[in-house]
């Protein structure tokens, strides 16, 4: 590599880095992050009843649970972020094709995986107890999920204020990012198969079969 | 023969830390780095065997235990179990030199063996308002001795481990002073019993969470070596974790060339190279303001 290549590295780094630390400074100034505090504590407040809605229907069929679970999933989460995260640097070198099918591979898994909980419902209530910054644009909303047999657990939401309003991109149970986790089975997954999505996208499709 | 009690005792431990998303209070530390698994073929079909004995056999005893005995029993054996711990907890902590930590469980033993009744109730942090348990084991206590983990093992019948922990669970084993004393009593029978309801009273408290994570993982195998190595993490820093936060990039946030060095959800697919000289100087060449700003992102 040569010098002048080098440099030219390193100002745009210097460039982007500049933008980011910007756009983070901006959206931390005083009063509006404690204004936005607030609001992070309530959207996650407001989503947990209403979640706790749909689990306690028992009118609801499977199909209706799950489409309305879909709907709550596309409202509270940022999914195409979540995803893009978890797949780590494959993200950058799929093929518009593969992001595709990723992504639609990746919100049904979601959106099954939790809709299945909807038999298993016993009783839950999220309890919203505080929240803080977290890295360098969002605010981590911590909960603690009251269980009817069982110790309480500890579940942080991370949010962020996107254009469509806030949205969640990541979930912390009892202090594991679930977001790190997910990465790390995919790129097990993917490394396990000489570094093919197909590998990956066919045992997601596995899954959502088996729980669909 | 006798002295290998304390080995099962510290595998439910183990199976604790390695098998519970709920069961962890610390907080988790969230390195990037991948964990060094070189015996992952061999780790994956202990794995299975591992998974199917929990399945037929450790997993149903723990529920029916959780369905047929009340909660404040099952409180009286989880206290009991952790005061039965302490004395080598105790000595993990004069050995890491947290004194302070040594001073909360001596002070534990003695208040839960006399007044809590042999360790039956756990007076010094009735109503968690006192000195909460903390759990400590020679793994850590390598670790802190600065002994890096080695490769990852699943070991037969006891689960998630690593080179390190492995040492640090048969040194414990010969080392437990409570295990040591019945064996001088010649009272084998409390080693026997200690081991199982260590297993089921560790099991029963997690069913839900390893449940969940089972169902809703694409690699299993894989998720739970992730969760024990950064579980694992926290615990060696006693919940000290250094604010780790990591950034999560927009999904049409344009991070190129950056990418693989700012974000450790990033790093690059490949094998790391070693960087060459004008990679290895980059950050070195920000302005430190502009190094702050990176930082957090990059670790």
């Amino acid at each position: 590599m040569t010098t002048a290549v080098s440099r030219r590295l390193v100002i745009g780094r210097i460039l982007i880095a500049a933008a980011i630390s910007l756009a983070a400074h901006l959206s931390w100034t005083g009063s509006e992050a404690l204004a936005q505090s607030g609001e992070a504590e309530a959207f996650v407040a407001d989503l947990g009843e209403s979640a706790v809605q749909v689990l306690e229907d028992e009118t609801l069929t499977v199909e209706t649970a799950e489409a309305q679970f879909r709907d709550l999933f596309q409202r509270g989460f940022d999914i195409p972020t979540i995803a893009r995260f978890a797949l780590g640097t494959y993200w950058r070198a799929a093929t518009d094709e593969e992001k595709e099918t990723y992504l639609s591979l990746f919100e049904d898994l979601v959106v099954i995986t939790y809709a299945r909980r909807f038999e298993e419902y016993s009783g839950e209530q999220l309890i919203v107890r505080g929240s803080r910054p977290e890295g360098q644009r969002d605010i981590m909303v911590m909960s603690d999920i009251i269980r009817p047999n069982g110790p309480p657990v500890a579940v942080g939401w991370r949010v962020r204020e996107q254009d469509a309003g806030l949205r969640i991109v990541d979930v912390v149970i009892e202090g594991v990012s679930q977001g790190i986790t997910q990465r790390d089975e995919f790129r097990s997954i993917i490394q396990r198969n000489g570094g093919q999505l197909n590998a990956l996208f066919e045992i997601m499709r596995n899954n959502i079969a088996e729980s669909g | 023969m006798t002295r290998r009690f304390g080995q099962f005792t510290r595998a439910a431990a183990t199976i604790v830390v390695a098998s519970t998303v709920a069961g962890c209070a610390a907080t988790a530390s969230q390195s990037s780095e991948e964990v060094y698994d070189p015996l992952e073929s061999v780790n994956r079909v202990i794995f299975d065997v591992n998974q199917q004995v929990d399945r037929f056999v450790i997993r149903p005893i723990a529920v029916a235990y959780r369905d047929v005995i009340p909660e404040p029993f099952r409180d009286r054996v989880t206290d009991f179990l952790r005061n039965a711990r302490t004395p080598i907890i105790f000595v993990n902590q004069v050995l890491q030199g947290d004194w302070e930590g040594a001073g909360d469980a001596a002070g534990r033993f003695f208040i839960n063996s006399t007044i809590g009744i042999g360790g039956l109730i756990d007076i010094a942090n009735y109503n968690n308002q006192g000195i909460p348990f903390e759990n400590e084991d020679f793994g850590q206590t390598l670790a802190v001795w600065g002994v890096d983990e080695g490769p990852y093992l699943v070991v037969p019948l006891i689960g998630p481990s690593n080179v390190r922990d492995g040492v640090g669970f048969l040194v414990e084993t010969l080392a437990d002073p409570i295990g040591l004393v019945m064996t001088e009593f010649d009272i084998q029978e409390f080693n026997y019993a200690r081991l199982g309801f260590t297993i089921i009273d560790v099991r029963s408290r997690t069913v839900e969470a390893t449940d969940e994570l089972e169902a809703s993982s694409v690699d299993y195998y894989a998720a739970i070596r992730s969760i024990y190595n950064r579980t694992r993490q926290a615990e060696i820093l006693d919940g000290d974790v250094p604010d780790e936060s990591f950034e999560i990039p927009d999904f049409d946030e344009d991070l190129s060339g950056l990418e693989d060095f700012i974000s450790p959800g990033l790093e690059p697919a490949t094998q790391p190279q070693a960087p060459s000289p004008a990679e290895d100087t980059r950050v070195t060449e920000l302005p430190p303001e502009l190094q702050l700003q990176l930082m957090p992102l990059g670790q």
